[in-house]
């Protein structure tokens, strides 16, 4: 999967040490509240769309702001938004 | 002694290289509190640990400025920068929800508001300190010079949104609300009454009016709503606050600043300082978390 952070897929920052697999690959991450927040966030992208799988997801904003994202799957493009609390999806939307 | 701000754990020295390391080495196995913190204050990105230990000696520098105001540039930051606090945001345009979370919420804060400051009047010796905590829990809980007392100024503004009296007192507070709450008794019945003093004075910057001195890009409220856009009772509510800048935080950071240099405690201070912060975040989502329940039940 395409990303646009070179640190943890979900918060950028390069502390910490643990991996987990997202969609079949070996994902670095700081800690274990960004990995299952990334996790749900995949999860739920697939629910809501009914793809397959995700080629690409690129992410802006933090944990106050929430963040504005757009995934992409083959041809298919998906912008939403959304907020997690302790890795729990707390608010997702898709952009119309 | 120092402790760290996020766990609590408390080292006997208060070297900058103890806290630095700390953080190090618990960035290294991936605990997320430390991480978060370290993101948020220090640097998303990794570095080694003498970097590390020289960001930490420039994050706990108040030689320039004095103690209390590093302790305002850094509340100032952390709730009304580019990226408010959720509940600060609710404030720039407050609802009739908004005020009612913020009552009950509140309602549960100014009871161990008012615990709180007496704890810290009755362990310690200093006249000066007794005398600011007495006025400070009069002027909260039972009211001053004929003035009502701030707990009822905030159930009127309660009523005033149709939210009653009763259903506030016998509500129970939030999850975010009680974990800070509770942090708050064990720090002001329990530890040094400086840094209890610290723990709690330090939150009442939140509704200081000059925050914008101290690089705030928002205030509390827009001062215009205290002509219109609320009720009456909202208003007088949140111009108590406002106007009584003799109680509020400056006096007591003066005192703090002024006690932490002659106890030699300001480097612990800074540390119980910033952990409370973190408490008031979270009650201040609770804040905004209770608005929305009203909102959604109504
Ligand atoms: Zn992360
Ligand atoms: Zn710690």
């Amino acid at each position: 999967m395409k990303r646009n952070y070179e640190g943890c897929a979900l918060c950028d920052g390069t502390w910490g040490d643990y991996w987990r697999e997202i969609e079949g690959e070996n994902t670095f991450f700081c800690c274990s509240i960004c990995a299952d927040a990334f996790e749900n966030m995949v999860n739920r992208v697939k629910k809501e769309t009914g793809w397959k799988k995700i080629d690409s997801v690129s992410i802006e904003g933090n944990y106050s702001k929430g963040r504005d994202c757009v995934a992409t799957s083959g041809d298919n493009r998906v912008e939403y938004f959304f907020r997690h609390e302790d890795g729990v999806i707390t608010e997702f939307r898709v952009k119309s | 002694m120092n402790l760290c701000p996020v766990c609590g754990e408390k080292f006997l020295d208060d070297e900058i290289s103890t806290i630095s390391s700390h953080f190090y080495s618990i960035a290294l196995s991936s605990d997320p509190t430390h991480i978060m913190w370290l993101n948020r204050n220090i640097s998303k990105t990794k570095m080694q640990q003498y970097a590390l230990n020289d960001k930490f000696t420039e994050f706990y520098d108040f030689s320039k400025e004095g103690l209390a105001m590093w302790i305002k540039k850094r509340f100032v930051a952390r709730f009304f920068n580019d990226d408010p606090n959720v509940f600060v945001i609710d404030m720039q345009q407050p609802s009739e929800y908004t005020i009612m979370g913020y009552v009950t919420e509140h309602y549960h804060f100014l009871k161990q508001w008012v615990k709180s400051c007496a704890y810290i009047l009755g362990r310690t010796d200093f006249s000066e300190i007794q005398k600011y905590e007495f006025d400070n829990i009069s002027e909260e809980y039972f009211g001053k010079d004929g003035q009502p007392a701030h707990v009822d100024l905030l159930l009127q503004m309660g009523e005033s949104v149709g939210l009653k009296k009763v259903e506030v007192i016998s509500s129970v507070p939030l999850e975010k609300t009680v974990r800070a709450l509770r942090y708050w008794d064990h720090v002001c019945s329990s530890e040094h009454w400086l840094d209890a003093m610290v723990s709690i004075h330090s939150l009442e910057l939140i509704a200081d009016k000059n925050v914008k001195d101290y690089g705030a890009k928002y205030a509390y409220f827009k001062p215009e709503i205290l002509n219109d856009g609320i009720t009456k009772e909202a208003v007088q509510f949140l111009k108590a606050g406002y106007e009584a800048d003799q109680y509020h935080s400056g006096d007591a950071l003066k005192l703090i600043e002024k006690y932490a240099r002659l106890l030699k405690m300001e480097r612990e201070v800074q540390s119980y300082f910033l952990r409370s912060m973190d408490f008031f975040y979270g009650y201040l989502e609770a804040r905004h978390e209770r608005g929305k329940m009203y909102e959604e039940k109504l």
